[in-house]
């Protein structure tokens, strides 16, 4: 039963509610309209907004006349993406990107993995992988091209190199923090099974790393996505072998505008797929198993 | 859960002793140095006996029993479980603690308990007709294929002493397992322990802070002293679980001396 | 560290509204600042220039003031920047009023629908490929793991290249994929530490790597059959029409810049010299600017032939005619 409302300002003395029925308390006008909105489910809502925002893109390009050597309308982007997804020319650079990227996650990771082991063993490795995530973490990997050019010569290492270092030390820290809050009880349970040495970090310490775990390698993946992408803009590798970092240069030294923006709406709905990629990992297992706040049962 | 008629099997506490603790000390290495949380406690328990350690806060007992588990090595003196010294935790005495972290939470509660069965040796067909067998005896029948965060309180504390007694242990360690429980869970869950030990004839070592508890589901009741404690005294309660009975007022009546004289002596009196 | 699942998958949503919100907003506000401030009504001129002997009169004339002079009313300054295309970039945002490129990207943008045409010509010099590797000889024993760098994508050194290509093994693009976009001077770093295997460069940077003992493999005169432009000065037509005066003071200047280097390279290479804070000694820069091949002009040169092989090869649709390309400042100069 909800709490009765006050009297209404305005008319003095309103009469007392007849003895027995109260009369339902009517919305103000602005909470009715809210709750017309609000009553669309969300990807309905999003979708109606996105399809708004496009038609006010679309008309400011063709009412404004806006040069397209500067700025291209979402028709003809769609069209470039088309093009591009059908011909090819943006498959070879979009697998090239998400090729490196894959190989700097993969060594990122096993780095991640082998320097937490030790941190989370002894002291001094706990002490060597603070000092150096607080002096490295901070730097954009992409700064470090330059330098990893001269290592390791005009190639993909360099490019993998610095996806590896990006993805590098968020990981450790994730995974480091995962290791480190495994709650005591737990090993406990598992020492008190008889579980030593691997074993227990198997089905133990592993499973309940896990919610951090994946938050590391979504991070990681985060950075690593941005670092490739810039660092293929610096790189500037020519014909068949360019990511999509090249693709959006290349396209800009043709003032080919259209398929600029292709390239980047390209890189935004790999983003876009690969974090509901994570989502639905998560969903499936850490949400699942209560393994984080708020979950739904 | 059916409740078996008390008049069941051999009396506790007859034979050897299965566990015995002798002048034990054990503490903790903090910032200042070695802190003794038990000076020296010696007590045995014997096969098929529920004893219960009770004690003022800091005494020492939850420790202890990490010492029995096989947590903690003691700084001074020995332990002897079935006729063997320098243990290392195993499931010979599996241990049900307080906190929900006890249960895997990415295993449902027949996962839990099957796990466990598995970890220790059992075979995987063998070892999931035993869980589920283990949790229908705790009541969980409908429950098998849910996570712990969907189970309440109770309901994880069974799962676990489910998965404690699959295990068939030599002795069971419980530390203060229903101490995060409402009361009315709390009686229940003591009712259907009770019952559970005494159908199965599992030896206990079970540590609380409820002087009730500790009348009510213990043979003996060993009372630890302050920090660093020693045994003050062993009350005997076997076969006092009727709480309006005199023997359980009498019963309460001592440990309460015991444990306020403990709180007097702690705080320094004015006079 | 952890979040609810609802409020990812909205955050998934709004990063990719955010994207295309950010692109309608920014991109509107980007073209709102385009040509129209570059109208009759300023009096900023801002010309493009940079460092080396291909800017050498753009240098002189700043060095000497001679567009002040010329031009009192206005507010003349000189912005360094990173290539041509940057250069095309800023006179299509209104932030220049004269650029400074090559020639191919040049005859790239006017196919693209840049409505721009040349000023005045800088410079004729030959632009050689060259290498420290003792197993290339030739073209033919680059393979495929060789890189080669080129200043840019669609540069006259990438066409250099291709029409090379075409000549020998009648495949222009043969080398494209080994094509490594750098400036120069990264160019010639990377090509003494051996981390490129050639290089298509320019003066004096092909200069220097010939004394560090570096081969020619080719010399864009002999590719092209014939001296061309390397570097011109364009303007937007529309300020163009608005301004005619500024870019006849602008052609005149670079004319006397082109009568000094011609009549006393010496006192050219000394104002050179110590505009760059006498990184290069006086010395040094009347060498190179007294080699062979290397000639100051106002004039225009190649645009016909280059067009058509770039047309011949797709690099761009059409040849436009010469006449098409060029401002009245050079009228009745050979523009070829």
């Amino acid at each position: 039963m909800p709490p009765p409302t006050d009297a209404p300002a305005g008319p003095p003395a309103a009469p007392a509610p007849p003895a027995g029925r109260r009369p339902a308390p009517a919305l103000p006008r602005s909470a009715r309209r809210r709750a017309g909105w609000g009553r669309l489910p969300t990807a309905v809502r999003r979708g109606v907004l996105l399809a708004a925002l496009i038609a006010a893109w679309q008309g400011y390009v063709s009412a404004a006349g806006v040069s397209p050597l500067v700025f291209a309308g979402p028709a003809d982007v769609a069209a470039a993406l088309v093009a591009g997804w059908a011909g090819g020319d943006l498959v070879a650079p979009t697998l090239t990107t998400l090729r490196l990227l894959g190989l700097g996650m993969l060594i990122g990771s096993v780095l991640a993995l082998a320097l937490t082991a030790l941190a989370v063993g002894t002291r001094l490795g706990d002490d060597l992988l603070s000092l150096l995530t607080a002096m490295i973490n901070p730097l954009p990997s992409v700064a470090v091209l330059p330098l990893a050019m001269l290592w390791f010569g005009l190639n993909e290492t360099a490019l993998v190199f610095v996806v590896a270092n990006a993805v590098l030390w968020p990981m450790a820290v994730s995974l480091g923090t995962g290791f480190r809050t495994v709650p005591a009880t737990t090993v406990a349970v598992g020492r008190s099974l008889g579980l030593r040495g691997w074993r227990l970090v198997r089905d133990i310490r592993l499973p309940a790393a896990l919610p951090h775990t994946i938050a590391g390698v979504r991070t990681g993946w985060a950075f690593g996505w941005r670092t490739i992408i810039a660092a293929e803009l610096v790189f500037g590798v020519a014909g068949a072998r360019g990511g999509l970092g090249f693709y959006i240069n290349d396209a800009r030294y043709y003032l080919d505008i259209p398929n600029v923006f292709a390239g980047l709406v390209t890189i935004a709905l790999i983003g876009i797929a690969l974090d509901l990629l994570f989502t639905a990992v998560e969903r499936r297992t850490v949400v699942r198993w209560g393994m984080r706040e708020g979950a739904a049962t | 859960m059916a409740d078996t008629a008390e008049a069941s099997a051999a009396a506790p506490g007859t034979g050897p002793p299965l566990l015995e603790v002798a002048g034990v000390a054990v503490g903790y290495n903090g910032p200042d140095g070695y802190t003794a949380a038990v000076a020296d406690a010696s007590f045995t328990v014997r096969a098929g006996e529920t004893v219960m350690l009770i004690g003022p806060s800091g005494c020492g007992k939850s420790t202890l029993l990490r010492v029995v588990a096989g947590f903690l090595r003691p700084a001074a003196g020995r332990v002897v479980f079935d006729g063997r010294t320098g243990l290392a935790p195993g499931p010979d005495r599996a241990v049900v603690f307080q906190e929900s972290d006890q249960l895997l939470p990415w295993r449902t509660a027949l996962g839990n308990v099957a796990y466990a069965l598995r970890a220790t040796g059992t075979p995987r067909a063998r070892a999931r007709a035993l869980a589920r067998d283990h949790l229908v005896g705790v009541g969980l029948a409908h429950a098998l294929d849910r996570h712990p965060h969907q189970l309440s309180g109770g309901m994880k504390q069974r799962v676990a002493i489910a998965r404690a007694l699959a295990l068939a242990p030599r002795m069971l360690l419980m530390d203060e397992p229903f101490g995060a429980l409402d009361a009315q869970t709390r009686g229940r869950l003591q009712h259907d322990l009770a019952a559970l030990v005494r159908r199965t004839g599992t030896t206990v070592l079970f540590v609380t802070h409820s002087i009730d508890e500790a009348v009510l589901l213990g043979d003996r009741v060993v009372v630890l002293g302050d920090r660093p404690s020693r045994v003050r005294e062993v009350v005997d309660v076997a076969g006092v679980d009727r709480p309006d009975a005199p023997e359980f007022t009498a019963a309460r009546r001592r440990l309460r001396a015991l444990l306020a004289e403990e709180e007097e002596t702690a705080h320094a009196p004015a006079h | 560290m952890t979040t609810t699942t609802g409020p990812r998958r909205r955050d998934v949503l709004r990063g990719g509204l955010g994207l295309l919100t950010g692109a309608a907003v920014v991109g509107p506000l980007a073209a709102c600042s385009g040509p129209q401030e570059g109208s009759a009504a300023s009096r900023e001129v801002a010309i493009a220039t940079g460092y080396g002997i291909s800017f050498a009169p753009l240098t002189i004339i700043e060095a000497r003031g001679w567009l002040e002079e010329a031009l009192p009313d206005h507010t003349v300054s000189w912005q360094v920047l990173s290539g041509g295309s940057a250069s095309r970039d800023g006179l299509l945002a209104g932030s220049l009023q004269a650029g400074t490129g090559g020639l191919a990207p040049f005859l790239l943008g006017v196919d693209s629908g840049v409505p721009w045409r040349i000023v005045s010509g800088l410079n004729n010099m030959p632009l050689w490929m060259v290498t420290l590797d003792d197993r290339i000889r030739s073209l033919a024993d680059l393979t495929a793991d060789d890189r080669v760098s080129s200043p840019q994508p669609g540069s006259i050194q990438s066409m250099v290249l291709a029409r090379a290509a075409r000549e020998e093994f009648g495949d222009p693009d043969r080398f494209t994929a080994n094509l490594v976009a750098m400036p120069h001077p990264d160019a010639l770093q990377a090509l003494l530490s051996g981390q490129i295997a050639a290089a298509v460069t320019s003066p004096p940077f092909q200069y220097q790597a010939e004394e560090e003992g570096a081969r020619v493999l080719l010399d864009s005169y002999e590719v092209f059959g014939g001296p061309h432009g390397f570097n011109v000065v364009t303007a937007l037509e529309e300020y163009a029409e608005a301004n005619p005066e500024v870019l006849e003071a602008l052609h005149a200047a670079i004319g006397r810049a082109r009568d000094l280097i011609a009549d006393d390279p010496a006192e050219a290479a000394r104002v050179l010299s110590e505009a760059e804070d006498g990184a290069i000694i006086p010395e040094r820069y009347e060498d190179y600017l007294t080699r062979e091949g290397i000639e100051f002009t106002t004039t225009p040169q190649g645009l016909a032939d280059l067009g058509a092989f770039m047309a011949e090869i797709g690099e761009i649709d059409a040849a436009a005619a010469p006449a098409d390309l060029v401002f009245p400042t050079v009228a009745g100069e050979p523009v070829s």
